[in-house]
């Protein structure tokens, strides 16, 4: 993974002691809040319900054994114990001081790690691919892309006050695992007719208020102008956008208002007009910058399978081991090698929370049998990308003494959910109990959840959407009914390759309606599937009245 | 207000600051020659992407560009352009509501001068060196860098290693 | 009848401006205000010491004080922290 050289090192501690002096002058009354608000989101320091809430960048999602660790010490040191992954693949620390923020940062720059532009309207932390360098199906690790535009977008002096924040995801996989359709800039890698790499561009997706799928921009730009062409679209951006309304201020309102071809024309124009020379990088720096993400060397047993090491597994462990290997393992592009994901959506838990004890024990195995490499996923879990089968037996074990270990990965309890009004300031309705009583309800069906396949379910506490509910194949929007928590239901949505926004039902449940709801909608399915059928193709099949009687049915009865 | 110079920290008291002319005033006047020593003023939200091709911003020393509002960013653009697309060589100046913290970025895409309340000046100075090194290229040497894109510092050390 | 509350500048936790002008973390123990003294109370709260400082609606009940109105379960959540079963958390590690 990519390490820091003097120049990355110096930019960090610069920006530590920058914002030790933003915090003093708030201190001493200097600032005030309003002018102090802007300045801390842009070091990731939000002020939520109870406390500070302190996102830490974890670029691209990447992590080392040493990082991990470093996380569970601030967790034990500054906070709780304990810390929230995100879908931006970051980490949130709910209960840090503010006194204490420059010392944790400086904890952060020792392992070269820090929370710069993972909020504010700026570019946000740039997401990829978790299964990057190791998928088979890819064309190149984009992670020396994705670093690139994290040293390019960071402290940008021209693009650090835009009208609205800025998200940009990169996949480099035919299978789209970083919901580049939803981002404001979606980057996909792509050949050419003589087999070149470049990106397809899709701009203006987005979720929130107003939610859309993004348009291609441009089908092929050659790779080597990602970072002028990413300029280009936002200068047109930082100068048209709307700044009269912040609900409307997201690129996605820009291109909607003006039409993708409009857009693309003065996006082009600038394209062709800007100093290429003193934006793209030469292809010395992309090459130093690529060594740092050279494949692991593997050693191991290149014959080994799973199929091998389940059989081999003690007759009390072989089924548990057998759904997990199933599950929440993944094939890598060597031989000999899996991916193995790390579930943190354990039945009645919170989506996404790790306690320091779990951090250290992933970060422990990372560092015996994972090259060193951990990953956050967008959908909230954690992940190591490159595990011998041969070591997938210890690693099981390790993972289930650590609670780690729950066999849900795309399932039914694998939920996405935003911290909602237990910890939130702007959400409307609780999103934590509610997945937290989903899952434990989907997991008690008959058969088990195994049996429902691949379902999406997602969960936001407020219309900002942080737990995407719009690209849920079934997603839940809490709302405050007169002081009540209620919860609209949206189905049919996706954030992967078949991207699409779900349709809303009907009206809005109670917390115990959705339950009941949740069941009827999977009783319809799996009354209704046709063999094999996902829950989102047996919906795109059926259209949405047979779920709707279901459901209303069901919350009249 | 004075107007500090950000190069070399000089100030100039408010009363000394040049006539002004706005942008739409010197384009209902056909793009003229302005009065001698007068400043243009750019209009927050004026799209600077194409103009007149009669508008000769050299025939100014100074531009003013405003900040109604300080999470405006608007005018870091509009100041990119005046140096890179149109090659305006003079003073570009800064009014409205800034934070001593933005001056940095401020000065990296061109602008040279900024208008300041009198007991703040101490602070935007040493705020307009909170950084030594930056990713991104600076706008030419108007800022307080001289450094191009880091990538030519690291061939650079790179190379004498 | 209004309270004023806000997060501590320094730590963030939640506080509650207390009859002695001083700030509490227990809501019961908080200052009570007819509407038209409330926003005099929320103006004349220090920006050093409180961050985003705003006005909840409460209830005087018997000795102790208690958030109402709209807002009664934000405020709730606000006073008492997160409503989320944490047994799963401490059942491993």
């Amino acid at each position: 993974m990519y390490r820091y050289d003097e120049f990355d090192e110096t930019i960090v501690r610069e920006r530590i002691d920058q914002f030790r002096g933003q915090v003093a002058r708030r201190l001493s009354g200097e600032l005030t809040e309003d002018q102090f608000k802007p300045l801390r989101l842009m070091n990731g320091l939000y002020l939520q319900l109870h406390a500070y809430m302190l996102r830490v960048a974890v670029p691209y999602g990447t992590l080392s054994s040493g990082q991990l660790n470093a996380l569970a010490d601030i967790a034990d040191r500054y906070d709780k114990g304990y810390g929230h992954f995100t879908t931006r693949q970051n980490i949130q620390f709910n209960w840090p001081a503010l006194v204490d923020v420059p010392a944790i940062l400086d904890d952060l720059a020792a392992v070269e790690m820090h929370a710069m532009q993972t909020s504010g309207n700026c570019i946000r932390n740039v997401t990829t691919d978790q299964y990057a360098g190791a998928a088979a199906d890819e064309i190149e690790d984009p992670r020396p892309w994705c670093e690139a535009i994290r040293q390019w977008s960071t402290l940008h002096p021209e693009f650090s006050f835009l009208p609205r924040k800025f998200k940009i995801a990169v996949t480099a996989s035919a299978t789209d695992r970083a919901a580049v359709r939803v981002h404001d800039i979606g980057l996909q890698m792509v050949r050419d007719a003589d087999g070149a790499a470049g990106f397809r561009v899709i701009v203006g997706g987005g979720l929130g208020r107003t939610p859309y799928i993004g348009d291609t921009l441009r089908d092929f730009l050659p790779k080597e102008h990602l970072l002028s062409y990413l300029e280009a679209i936002l200068r047109v951006y930082n100068e048209q956008g709307r700044r009269d309304n912040m609900y409307k201020a997201r690129i996605k309102i820009l291109v909607n208002a003006l039409g993708i071809d409009a857009f693309r024309n003065l996006v082009e124009e600038e394209w062709g007009r800007l100093d290429k020379h003193g934006v793209d990088l030469p292809t010395e720096e992309t090459a130093r910058i690529a060594a740092y993400f050279a494949p692991p060397v593997f050693n191991g047993d290149a014959g080994a399978t799973i199929e091998g090491v389940a059989a081999a597994a003690p007759p009390h462990e072989r089924a548990a081991f057998e759904r997990w290997l199933k599950i929440n393992t993944a094939p890598h592009k060597t031989p000999g090698r899996r991916i193995v994901n790390v579930s943190l959506k354990p039945i009645g838990g919170a989506p996404g929370d790790a306690t320091s004890g779990q951090m250290r024990a992933v970060a422990h195995l990372a560092h015996r049998y994972g090259a060193d490499e951990i990953r956050v996923t967008h959908e909230q879990n954690l992940c190591m990308p490159h595990i011998a089968v041969a070591d997938l037996p210890a690693v099981w074990r390790a993972l289930d003494a650590a609670g780690l270990a729950t066999a849900n990965i795309a399932l039914a309890s694998d939920i996405i959910a935003c911290p909602g009004l237990d910890y939130c300031a702007l959400a409307t309705a609780r999103s934590i109990p509610l997945a937290q009583q989903i899952a434990t309800r989907v997991a008690a069906r008959e058969g088990g959840e195994e049996t429902l396949g691949e379902l999406k379910i997602k969960i936001s506490g407020c219309v900002n959407a942080c737990g995407h509910h719009h690209v849920g194949n079934i997603g839940i929007l809490g709302v405050d009914k007169r002081g009540e928590e209620f919860y609209q239901i949206t189905l049919g949505g996706s954030a992967a390759d078949d991207a699409a926004i779900g349709e809303r039902v009907g009206p809005a449940l109670p917390t115990s309606g959705v339950l009941d709801a949740v069941d009827a909608l999977l009783d319809v399915y799996q009354a209704r599937r046709a063999p094999g059928e996902r829950f989102l193709d047996a919906y795109r099949r059926l259209g949405a009245e047979p779920f709707k009687e279901a459901l209303y049915d069901h919350a009249d009865a | 207000m004075i107007t500090l110079t950000l190069n070399d920290g000089a100030v100039r008291a408010g009363a000394d600051a040049p006539a002004e002319t706005t942008f739409a005033d010197w384009a209902a006047g056909g793009y003229g020659t302005p009065a001698h020593g007068a400043a243009l003023v750019l209009a927050n939200d004026l799209d600077l992407s194409s103009v007149d091709p009669r508008a000769n911003f050299s025939l100014f020393g100074e531009i003013i560009v405003h900040v109604p509002t300080f999470k405006d960013g608007r005018a870091y653009s509009q100041v990119r352009r005046l140096r890179e697309q149109y090659g305006f060589d003079g003073v570009v100046r800064v009014r409205g509501d800034v934070l001593r913290d933005q001056v940095q970025f401020m000065a990296r895409v061109g602008v040279t001068a900024v208008d300041v309340a009198d007991d703040a000046v101490g602070g935007v100075k040493e705020s307009a060196r909170d950084f030594s090194v930056f990713y991104q290229a600076s706008v030419r040497q108007y800022g307080a860098d001289r450094a191009g894109p880091i990538w030519r510092r690291r061939a650079a050390r790179a190379l004498a290693a | 009848m209004k309270a004023v509350t806000g997060n501590d500048l320094r730590a963030g936790g939640v506080v509650y401006l207390a009859p002695d002008g001083g700030w509490t973390p227990d809501l019961a123990r908080a200052a009570v205000f007819e509407d038209a003294a409330a926003d005099a109370a929320l103006s004349a709260v220090s920006p050093r010491a409180v961050a985003h400082a705003y006005l909840i609606d409460v209830v005087v009940d018997g000795e102790t004080v208690r958030a109402a109105g709209r807002t009664v379960r934000r405020e709730t959540i606000r006073r008492d922290g997160p409503t989320i079963k944490t047994d799963w958390r401490d059942a491993r590690l």
